[in-house]
């Protein structure tokens, strides 16, 4: 198993504060409003010059990182060899439809190369890195299925092999019009967005929190102790789990057995 | 990093402009190859054309139109490899089998037309989004054979290949894994196609690697696959191993979003950190693919680590005989380094004639004999990332 260091949220909701808020209401409820991730307090740990170009997707990206590494007890000084592994469903959406608005409304001839390369989906991890000024093993994977559980595969394969000693993991997803349009239209529950940043390291180097973490498959008939359903909190995405993931591992922390569940794959969460 | 134990390579296989698998590719690249040509896959919009290599000689196979071209590429390669490899599917029954599957276009929202409808009339029929929706190759891949071990697509743009088998072959190493189909795919798209246009950093003629006068890339479309293999399971699939991989390294550079470090600061970290685990140093290795666009920031780059690290080493450079394929090349140039190996002879670099005098090396200008044991693949990406992967030859 790996332990779990840090974590930070940039959700609809909040923070890690007000996760734990929710979670102490008997039924966390749906906010009135869209799912939208408030970014502005990412100038508590960037200036706001240096954001000028940032989109919403790398902005979600920096805030939540920030706050694991904070919450990890990393200030100014980061972990030593440390590697970053980003997974989202989508990808940077926003910045994938304005180039699309870029072909359709002035012609492929001038397209955004801006809005082009931002919407390489590996960016927003390179950003994260380049904010850290931590050249490091980096990577980003995509997909519906499972996003979260290979997310964890990968991390705990670096710490194994001893590529890194610290993991920041996150997983990221942003809501557009257009996704919202169509999953209105498939009849599923409102599109949401956010991102969860996890700071892993190995057992014995473990700092701050003392929770650890595994990925593996889920035993057949196993009745698993969630304590949320991410859709409520923060929409319908395709990372939802790690949200589910955080609040695992707060109500772990404060010893309450629970376990995180992700398209049928387990995530064991267990105090160290 | 430490050293760790090699991982078996029980078949490789390919599809691109060059040809629709690997035998028919390396036959086609030791002839000399052919050019690109204008798209026929979309319409070219910008006001200049740019040449693409698109793979010409392809059918999906039966049941498979419902996906994505790109999982089409790449269900094609895994068919060919399984074959090639004498694996039946029956064979791997009981097997934890996973994928790890490079790709940069096969995982974008790059629905245009859907858009585009979508903002003049609202409502439409949802076609596009759910050929998306079941077209993750890593989890198309996984679905379409059942298997049941982890399922990762991996998106570091250009190096995404490369990374792709880095982790398969970790997979294996830590027995998370009995057999891991690792590798990449990518279809030519009309939004990286107009993308690439825009960062002015495609050519408008044939794309000339490592040359003075090279004027950009050529984008092209394929899919690489290694299957890679537990010892256990080479021996009860009596398989026989023509490579195996050794070593992976991955950094990125920190640096800029969309030009490498100009001394290679993450490129160096991955190959040594790729040698490391092979347990060799740069004098092993044999010869080197190397990623090779063609462009103006790329190839300098490169050149400037080889000439740190492998002045004397030959090095290859295969995108002017298959595009740059995106999130496939890393993996389509690894099996090419296995056919090298294999084969023992290296193809020359199509495209090239004169020695930048900035660079001051050159690639292999024409086809070359190796009894190299050792060899190394590199890739750079979007992002400032760096990969890099050391195989063996299989009876080295």
């Amino acid at each position: 198993m790996i332990s779990l260091s840090g974590m930070g949220l940039a959700a609809p909701f909040g923070g890690l504060k007000e996760l734990r808020a929710a979670l102490d209401t008997d039924a966390p409820s749906a906010p009135d409003h869209k799912y939208r991730v408030d970014t502005t307090s990412l100038t508590e740990f960037v200036p706001a010059r240096r954001l000028r170009r940032v989109d919403h997707f790398t902005s979600m990206t920096l805030l939540a990182a920030y706050r694991a590494l904070y919450d990890a007890g990393y200030g100014e000084t980061l972990p030593e060899r440390m590697g970053i592994v980003l997974c989202t469903g989508y990808g940077p959406s926003e910045t994938t439809f304005d180039f699309l608005d870029s072909i359709i409304d002035f012609g492929a001839g001038c397209a955004s190369p801006l809005a082009f390369s931002h919407s390489v989906h590996n960016i927003p991890a390179a950003m994260l890195a380049m904010f850290l000024k931590t050249p490091c093993p980096c990577t980003t994977l995509c997909q519906l299925h499972r996003p979260v559980f290979t997310g964890l595969l990968t991390a705990q394969t670096w710490l194994s092999e001893e590529r890194v000693d610290t993991v920041l993991l996150g997983a990221v997803d942003e809501t557009t019009p257009l996704l919202e349009h169509t999953s209105n239209q498939l009849g599923r529950n409102p599109v949401g967005e956010g991102a969860a940043f996890f700071v892993l390291q190995r057992q014995e180097e473990r700092t701050g929190r003392t929770i650890r973490l595994a990925p593996a498959e889920a035993p057949k008939g196993l009745a698993a102790r969630e304590v949320l359903q991410p859709k409520v909190l923060c929409g319908d995405m395709p990372v939802g789990a790690a949200f589910a993931l955080a609040a695992t591992a707060v109500r772990v922390e404060a010893g309450i057995a629970a376990e995180c569940m992700e398209h049928g794959a387990l995530i064991r969460v267990e105090q160290a | 990093m430490r050293p760790v134990s090699p991982v078996a390579v029980l078949g490789a296989e390919c599809i691109c402009a060059a040809g629709p698998t690997l035998d028919t590719c390396m036959e086609s690249m030791l002839q000399g190859g052919h050019g690109p040509a204008s798209p026929t896959l979309f319409a070219c919009e910008q006001p200049e054309p740019f040449p693409v290599f698109e793979a010409a000689d392809f059918t999906p196979g039966p049941g498979e139109d419902k996906y994505s071209r790109t999982v089409q590429l790449l269900l094609h390669t895994t068919r060919m490899a399984f074959a090639k490899a004498g694996i039946t599917p029956d064979a791997l029954e009981g097997l934890r089998v996973g994928v790890c599957i490079g790709t940069s276009v096969g995982a974008s929202l790059n629905f245009l037309d859907y858009y585009k409808r979508q903002k003049q009339n609202g409502d439409l029929e949802l076609a596009a989004i759910h050929t998306y929706v079941r077209s993750n190759p890593a989890t198309a891949l996984a679905r379409r054979y059942g298997f049941t071990g982890p399922a990762q697509a991996v998106v570091n743009a250009c190096s995404s290949g490369t990374d792709a088998i880095g982790m398969g072959a970790a997979w294996v190493r830590q027995n998370l894994c009995d057999l891991v189909v690792a590798g990449g795919a990518d279809e030519l798209s009309e939004i990286s196609y107009n993308g690439f246009a825009r960062l002015m950093i495609t050519s408008p003629e044939q794309c000339r690697p490592f040359d003075k006068n090279r004027k950009g890339l050529n984008l092209g479309e394929g899919a690489g696959v290694l299957l890679l293999a537990s010892e256990r399971t080479v021996a009860k699939l009596r398989g026989s191993v023509p490579a195996q991989v050794l070593g992976y390294g991955t950094c990125s550079d920190a640096h800029h979003l969309t030009a490498p470090h100009p001394e290679a600061f993450g490129l160096e970290r991955a190959v040594n950190d790729a040698l490391a685990q092979s347990g060799l140093g740069c004098g092993d290795i044999g010869f080197i693919n190397v990623h090779g666009t063609g462009t103006a920031n790329n190839d300098p780059v490169e050149g400037f680590l080889l000439k740190k690290l492998f002045k004397d080493t030959p090095f290859v450079a295969t995108k002017g005989y298959t595009g740059h394929t995106l999130g496939a090349a890393g993996a389509m140039e690894a099996v090419l380094t296995v056919a090298g190996l294999e084969q023992g002879i290296l193809p020359a670099c199509h495209g090239f004639s004169e020695t930048d005098p900035n660079i001051g090396l050159a690639p292999v200008a024409r086809a070359t004999k190796t009894s190299a044991r050792f060899a190394l693949s590199q890739s750079l990406a979007f992002g400032g990332n760096n990969s890099a992967i050391v195989l063996k030859r299989g009876d080295a």
